[in-house]
């Protein structure tokens, strides 16, 4: 899609964006987020995995590991930039090699879905010091679909601590999924890391198919329910004190 | 439809829309116990009592060799302020008109906050509740009028709350006759007597219309917790020639865990 950039009452404005030159003004949106996550509705719940495939790099090459997964996506009440409107799920991922409780991998983030630009945006954040940003248009009714994320984009980025992007420099990444007909889920990442002392970038892959175990917990919002009529006093809390 | 019946009002969409946004409003003003308790839920209209994870034993038995004893639980309270609109009044928001005489709404409002406000600071037995300032064990601090000395005050009020082992950051909710009188007081050389209390408490100066006197109260978190069933809500109760009946209601609990997490500034 070919994009136009252009300045209209100070505001940049791309010929590929649905927002206008309003970008105060916030769009209504469903209180129920499962109605409304587009092709990330089949993702959402609790999920195992335990044939999990993961290559990495060792020290003289590779090594294959097989891994079992936890992966939980709870829906999370709509949220907007403006005229943004995100539906999204929540998700923590945690791995352990078979019969190990040690943690092999954990990761955290959000998988949103945006109506209005038929895009998924994906976070990921790792407890080893590296963030990323990845995002793919994609039809409402996908059942397969691919995010990716590039070292140096500032907007679908890649950062890493100082020693990562030293000694495994990840300068693109990938994501694959794929809704299976028989309610499971598959996923293929790939993390093309560029390593000291080696002559061609090592890819990283990992690769897994999901069975779900428990159902999602609604949003908050969803939990109201429609018979709701609370005024939505609440914690005040974060409110400041009052001169 | 639930409990609350609004669907069976007489009142248009716009009117109720105004009603509702008078009545937060106004309940936002006057409630000050939520801006330095905890807070759980809602939980729902149905939520009916907190568990305290304690037993009683119960000292007749239920069978020969079995022992029993009781879970105890806080009981849920609901709280309801009744007001009135008349109708004539309401049909003036399917007009247009955006300046309804709401005053019976910012009334109940007050009367609601002050409700929940009053049994969290001082209890309301009645319901089970335990107010913060009569299960603190902590001797109350006295104050006078004489605002410039409330810095002293308040800083010998946290002093014994730190030899107790209570962490800051704190806060105080003052009554109407304190408040005002700190915010128009100045120390020697000018410097607000407001501003030397938040200073010295790490926290906020909290205007608290039910409360007598002032309290201070840990802000570490963990030490008070409000759960809310239902969370404030105006319902509809009837209807005659010239008015419409409305109610503002809520349902809640009040725990204390640490009652030396606060403690009282008494006037003389």
């Amino acid at each position: 899609m070919a994009i136009v950039d252009r300045v209209e009452s100070g505001v940049r404005q791309t010929a590929s964006d649905p927002y206008g030159t309003d970008i105060y003004t916030e769009p209504p949106g469903d209180p129920d987020t499962l109605n409304s996550l587009g092709p990330l509705r089949p993702l959402a719940g609790v999920w195992e995995g335990t044939k999990g495939s993961d290559d990495h790099p060792v020290a003289d090459g590779s090594e294959h590991s097989v891994f079992v997964e936890h992966y939980e996506l709870q829906p999370i009440d709509f949220q907007t930039n403006g005229p943004q409107l995100f539906y999204g799920l929540r998700y923590h991922t945690h791995i352990v090699e078979p019969g190990q409780i040690v943690t092999f991998h954990d990761q955290i983030g959000y998988w949103l879905w945006e109506p209005a630009a038929s895009m998924v945006t994906f976070t990921l954040a790792i407890p080893r010091g590296q963030v990323l940003l990845a995002a793919g248009s994609v039809d409402v009714d996908a059942k397969e679909f691919e995010l990716t994320a590039a070292l140096g984009s500032e907007v679908h980025g890649i950062l890493s601590n100082p020693f990562l992007d030293r000694a495994f420099r990840t300068t693109s990444y990938r994501i694959h999924v794929t809704v299976n007909d028989d309610g499971t889920w598959s996923y293929e990442e790939e993390g093309v890391l560029e390593i000291p002392g080696r002559e061609v970038p090592f890819h990283h892959v990992d690769r897994n198919t999901l069975h779900k175990v428990a159902e999602p917990i609604p949003n908050p919002l969803a939990r109201l329910g429609p018979g709701d009529t609370s005024l939505g006093i609440g914690s005040l809390r974060n409110e400041r004190g009052r001169l | 439809m639930n409990h609350l019946l609004r669907e069976l009002a007489p009142i248009s969409d716009a009117a109720w829309e105004q009603i509702d946004a008078e009545a937060r409003r106004s309940l936002k003003h006057y409630l000050a116990a939520r801006r330095l308790i905890d807070f759980t839920g809602p939980l729902g209209w149905e939520y009916s009592s907190v568990g305290l994870g304690r037993t009683e034993s119960l000292s007749e038995l239920s069978a020969e060799g079995v022992e029993a004893a009781g879970r105890k639980v806080l009981p849920i309270v609901e709280f309801r302020a009744p007001f009135s609109i008349t109708s004539v009044e309401l049909a003036e928001a399917e007009r247009g008109a955006r300046d309804l005489d709401l005053s019976a709404v910012i009334g109940a409002s007050r009367s609601a906050a002050l409700a929940e406000d009053a049994a969290i600071f001082h209890g309301y037995g009645a319901g089970g509740i335990s107010g913060i300032v009569p299960s603190s064990p902590h001797e109350a601090v006295t104050i006078g009028d004489d605002y410039a000395h409330y810095p002293q005050h308040v800083a010998k009020a946290v002093a014994l709350l730190r030899d107790a082992g209570v962490a800051g950051p704190y806060a105080i909710a003052m009554g109407p006759r304190c408040f005002t009188g700190v915010t128009e007081t100045t120390e020697h050389g000018g410097y607000p007597v407001f501003e030397h209390l938040r200073n010295i408490l790490g926290g906020d100066v909290i205007w608290a219309p039910a409360v007598d006197g002032a309290v201070i109260v840990s802000q570490r978190g963990g030490d008070f917790e409000m759960t809310v069933g239902q969370d404030f809500s105006i319902g509809f109760s009837r209807a005659d020639a010239d008015d419409v009946h409305l109610y503002i209601e809520e349902s809640l609990a009040f725990r204390i865990n640490t009652p030396e997490a606060a403690i009282h500034l008494a006037h003389k």
